[in-house]
Order: C-alpha cells, then structure tokens, then sequence
C-alpha cells in the first residue's frame, strides 16, 4: 500500500496554491459559466422569430430579462467572490465539511453513472441497474463485493419486476427479454 | 359553513378502502425515506413523485399528503438520533433532541415530536381549511399584473431569506429561471434556447431537474467529502413520555403551531425561521432555560411544532395561489402540473374533489402517523444503520429508474448527471437549492402573466403598477430586496472597522 498517490499534491505545494491570489476562489468558474449563461440567453434570443401575430411582447421579451438578471448577478457574484465573500458549505448528515474535495470518488461515481445511461437500453434496465448499484458502492467505499453484488442483483431484479410488470412503467428488459 | 362541507365531501373520497391504503402508503413510505440520512423532505417527494404518476389523479395526491407529512416525519427521527441535521429547519430539533437522546431520554424526544407534530399538523391542516378558501376568495379577482407581482414577491423573497447569501440566492434563482426557458414557446410555438437537440422541446422534464439537484446532486456532494466512521446512532426503544414531559411539552406545541402556521404561509419561504423564533421563544419562557443546550424537551417540542406547522402552512399559497415557497412545495406544484392541473383558485373550483380530498388526506395521515410511529421508531431507527455505500447507491438507482419512467429515454440520464453536477456545485458552494427549484417551475408562470398583462393593456408597461395590489407587492418585493443590502452594507463596515483595528493591534504587538 502506498501511502501517497503520486499525482496527490505534497504539503509544500498546498501551502503555496493558498496563498495565490485566485485560490479559493473556484466560485469564480460558476460566476463565469452564469456570464456565459447570461451571454448564450441573450444572443440567441436576438435570434428567436417573431411570429407577426405575436401581441405586445414577444418570444424575446422574458427571456432578454433573464439575460440581463444572469449577466448582473454573474457580476455581482464575482465582485463578492473578490472580496472574499464566501457561501457556507451545505451540512449533510453523511458529509463532512472539513474535508477536502475527493475528486477520485467523485470521477468514479461520474464514470459509473455515465455508463450506466449507456448500456440502460442495450443491457436492459436490470443488468444496468445491478452494474449501478455495484459501482455506486464501490465507488463510495465499500469493499464486500460478493455481498453487495448479491443485493445488487436482487434489488435490480425486483424493482424491475415491481415497476416494470406490476406497474406498468415503461422500463426496456434488454437481454433479460423472456427471461424476466 | 360551505368549506367545512367540503371538508366532509372531501373525507368522504379520502376514506374508501382504495385510497385510505394510498394514504397508508404515502406515510410509510413518506417516513421510510424521510428518515434514511441525508434525504430530506424535498428529496423523498422528488424521489417518490414518478412513483405515483401510474395512479389517478385523487389517489396519487391522496398519497403525496402521505409523502408530506411522513417525510417530514421521518427527518425529525433522524435529527434527533443521529446529531446532525439533514435541513436547516431541524436544526433546533438536532440540537436539543440529540441532547436529550443522549441523557437516555430518546423516547421522550422521539415523542415529543410525534405528538408535537400530530398536534401541530391537525391545527394547521385546520387553518388550511379556514384561510384557504378566503384567499381563493381574495385571488379570484386577481388580474395578470398582479399575479405577476405576487410571482415576483415569491422570486425575491425566496432568493433573499432561503440561504446566508443573497447574491447566491439570485445566482440560484437565475439558473432556474433560464432552465425553465428551454423548449417551446406555448404563445408562439418558436423554439427557444434548445441548441438543436430535439429532445429539448418540450423542456427540461422537472423531475429530472428535482431528481438531479436533490438526490444525484446529494449523493456527489456526500461523494466528495465522505464522513467516515461508523455513524454514531443513540439506541432507542418504544417512544412514550411521562406526565411532567406532557406537562412540558404542550404549551410549545401550541405556541410553535400559532408560530409556524402564519410564518409558514406567507410567501417568504422556508420553516427556518419559525424554528429558530419558536426556539428563543421557548427558552425565554422556560422555567427550565438552564437545560436549553442540555436536552430541554421544550426545545425539541416547540421548533418541531412550528415545523410541521409551517408545512402546512406552506400549502396555503400552494394550493389556494399556485405559489410554491419551498423546495418541497415546488416539487408538488411539479407533481400537479404533471396532471395537467394548475393550482390556483380554479382548482378549488373545478377540482373539489381533488383538492379537499387531499386536505382531508392531511388529516388522515397525520392520525396513522402518530399511530405508526410511536411504536415503531426502534424499526425507524434501525434504518440509520444502514451503511452509506449502500445507502447511496439504493437512491441513485432509484433516481435513474425514476428519470427514466417519465419519458423513456436515455438522454434523459445524461442531463440528469449534468444537473446532478449543478447541484454538487450548489452544495459546495453554499447556493440555496430552493431559488433554483422555484425559479424553474415558477419562471414560465411568470412570463405568461406577464404577457397576458401586457397583451390587454397592449404593450404599456404601466400597466403593471395599474391596481394597488401590484403596487403594494412590487413595494414588498423593493423593502425585501433592499433591507438585506442596507444591513448588509453596515455589517460590512462595521466589520472592515474591526478588522483595521485588529490589524493595528497586531502592528503595534
């Protein structure tokens, strides 16, 4: 077992990313993408037609306010951004805000959910659904697989069966037709 | 008294045998979920909405009042055993019930709440039927303009009370109000903002949205900095209490129903604040005020009071306005629009059955609550066991089986992910969840009014300030926006003095 990763960041580095000017200040990447949001709405209402019938205000009229809102509160946000102006983190019962971001987990989780939208249809939803519950577990931690491979498949299996057949919800059986 | 007949009529569809089941399993299922950690109320409505959509109209809202009051439930259970709270409204509950649970008192505070709540609930569930109506009665003569400025009261209120930070709420609000944008036009037909990708139409479904931000977004954010450990859960027995609890739990009760109910039900959002003012109040009043911190059965009797109440409350501007002033009430507005009902005074005229169904559905619930889970909190509180793993992946499973039932299409999870992320990003950033919520289901009400207004005035925008309604509204909205500034400003201030003194302090050492 190693005990540093090598693409983890070493102490002295931390120290020195903290003291940057813009470190700390990730919200700034959000205000920007609320910028380019607000930018993105007003342009391409510029180009929504404008029916001849169309009374008073138009397609365009709304949406160019929430334009501007975007645009102003974008700004506004990085301004307090600058200032040091900072959200307080949301408590959770099962997160623990004194942690750095584990960005490995998150990015596994991503991969797993990712591939689960993938293979839903061709796979059907209950081999899809099993993969899902597995990788979630694992991602997050967990390491009995033969344990969490058993739940997996039966909880796939029996949700399937309750809301596929017994409610009638549209959910595709993939290879599983005929079987289930 | 015509709505206290209604009310019976309303009973009379709540209580056959088909739907007294519905209602049976709303509140389990409500609480089953509601008390999982980390699943708050608007994520176990969001995650059970798709449940219901194979149901008729009464029956699938018959259930939600079960959803309602059974999540609810369900979060005070798991603020109290376990000490940290999964919403800001059960704080207080967290902070006193954990207390007490650790002194052995477990059943008492797990008690306390239930009939607190039971209490709570039958009042304000009353009030609903009292008030209701008069506002119905009230917004029957709203014109466009002012339903606007009522939609535009709820936008500012809900970004400036709903979080710590106001530029955040706004940020929130705007981000929803853009989603709520995308797809069809209804007045023109003109596709509007969707890149080409015929699957944007018709919109961002609102499931995929409160799916997405509530339980996809949850479970990255608990991805992202998981607490390790085992959880650290108060053992518990049969809820029960004994005389002098009673004797000093039920004045809270009342008073923390008499405070959530009018807070909950005005267009300001969120039982934070009744919690927190029924809180102090109860502290103040204590002859106990030294156990405040400690355990104080009235600090867990009186916040959870005024909760419950408040989520009554709530549904006043829901049902009577079609006005959602919380996450959770948006997500309902959601399951109604799913039906093709609008909420609003028109419900109460076309849909009586529905609507005092479900009110009378509030009362039902409420009762087999009490009788469920006063026995079976040990059962309730064995789910807290459950490791997070698992946890996790049992609510992304269902959170993609229920994104996909509603249209059936893959693309679909793709944007649940993209919305998924968002929310991750709100959490780790502190932006309230609800603005954005709100502003989605909220966003395109308000341009259609907007529009109707400005259709019959045609096109004069003085129109909008014509009836002293919108005038008195659009003035409520201006003090709300403005107050937090001006406050804000002089915070700011006075804290930039401290701050300089502090540093010629340390200058000078």
């Amino acid at each position: 077992m190693s005990v540093t990763a090598p693409t983890a960041p070493t102490a002295p580095d931390a120290v020195q990313t903290r003291r940057s000017p813009l470190a700390g200040k990730a919200e700034l990447g959000l205000a920007g993408l609320l910028l380019a949001l607000g930018v993105f709405l007003l342009v391409d209402a510029a180009r929504v037609a404008v029916p001849v019938n169309a009374n008073s205000i138009g397609p365009r009229f709304f949406p160019t306010c929430v334009g501007v809102l975007l645009v102003g509160v974008a700004l506004w946000l990085a301004v307090d951004v600058l200032r040091g102006g900072v959200g307080e983190m949301e408590a959770a019962e099962d997160v623990d805000v004194s942690r750095s971001s584990d960005w490995t987990t998150m990015a596994v989780l991503s991969v797993v959910f990712l591939g689960h939208a993938l293979v839903l249809e061709p796979l059907g939803f209950p081999v899809a659904a099993a993969l899902l519950f597995f990788g979630v577990a694992a991602a997050l931690g967990s390491r009995r697989w033969a344990r969490d491979a058993a739940i997996a498949v039966v909880l796939a299996v029996v949700v399937f069966l309750v809301f596929a057949r017994a409610l009638g919800v549209g959910l595709p059986a993939g290879i599983l037709q005929g079987v289930l | 008294m015509d709505s206290l007949g209604l009310l019976l009529d309303g009973f009379s569809t709540a209580l056959t045998p088909g739907n007294l089941l519905w209602a049976l399993l709303g509140v389990v299922l409500g609480t089953f979920v509601g008390v999982l950690p980390g699943i708050g109320p608007a994520m176990t409505v969001a995650l059970l909405l798709p449940i219901t959509f194979t149901l008729e109209p009464v029956s699938a809202f018959i259930m939600f009042a079960g959803i309602y009051y059974g999540g609810m439930y369900g979060g005070s259970t798991t603020a109290i055993l376990l000490n940290t709270p999964g919403e800001s409204a059960s704080i207080m509950t967290a902070l006193e019930g954990n207390q007490m649970a650790r002194k052995g008192r477990a059943p008492q505070a797990l008690a306390t709440a239930a009939i607190g709540s039971f209490v709570a609930g039958t009042i304000a569930t009353a009030g609903l039927v009292l008030l209701a109506p008069a506002v119905v009665g009230f917004a029957l003569s709203f014109g466009p303009a002012d339903y606007f400025a009522l939609i535009f009261v709820a936008f500012t209120t809900v970004s400036a009370v709903l979080g710590g930070s106001f530029v955040r709420g706004l940020s929130a609000l705007g981000l929803g109000l853009a989603v709520g944008l995308v797809g069809i036009d209804s007045q023109t037909g003109q596709a509007r903002f969707t890149l080409g990708v015929p699957q944007l139409l018709d919109g961002i479904d609102i499931v995929v949205i409160a799916v997405g931000l509530f339980a996809v977004g949850e479970a990255l954010w608990v991805a992202s900095r998981m607490r390790h450990g085992a959880a650290d859960v108060v053992p518990v027995g049969r809820a029960w209490m004994g005389r002098a609890d009673w004797s000093r739990s039920w004045k809270p009760w009342l008073r923390g129903s008499l405070l959530g109910f009018p807070l909950g039900s005005l267009p300001a959002g969120g039982a934070e604040i009744p919690t927190f003012l029924s809180y102090s109040l109860e502290k103040r009043l204590s002859k106990h005020a030294d156990e405040f911190g400690h355990g104080a059965i009235e600090g867990v009797a009186g916040p959870e009071a005024a909760n419950n109440a408040s989520a009554a409350g709530t549904l006043v501007p829901l049902l009577a306005l079609g006005l959602p002033t919380s996450a959770t009430a948006a997500i309902l507005l959601a399951a109604f629009q799913q039906y093709g009902l609008q909420p609003g005074p028109l419900l109460f005229e076309k849909q009586p059955e529905l609507v005092w169904g479900l009110i009378a559905s509030l009362f039902i619930g409420n009762a087999m609550l009490l009788v469920l889970n006063l026995p079976l909190a040990p059962l309730w509180a064995r789910l807290l066991h459950i490791p997070r793993p698992q946890l996790y992946a049992g609510i992304v499973l269902f959170a993609s089986l229920g994104v996909y039932s509603v249209n059936g299409s893959a693309v679909d999870l793709v944007i649940l992910y993209v919305v998924g992320l968002v929310g991750f990003a709100m959490r780790r950033f502190g932006w309230p969840v609800a603005p954005a919520i709100i502003g989605v289901i909220l966003g395109p009400l308000a341009e259609q009014q907007l529009r109707r207004a400005l259709a019959i005035s045609q096109g004069d925008y003085g129109a909008l300030v014509d009836s002293p309604r919108a005038v008195v509204l659009f003035g409520i909205a201006a003090v709300v926006l403005l107050a937090p500034l001006v406050a804000r400003i002089a915070r700011r201030d006075r804290a930039l003095v401290r701050e300089s003194e502090q540093e010629h302090e340390h200058e000078a050492v």
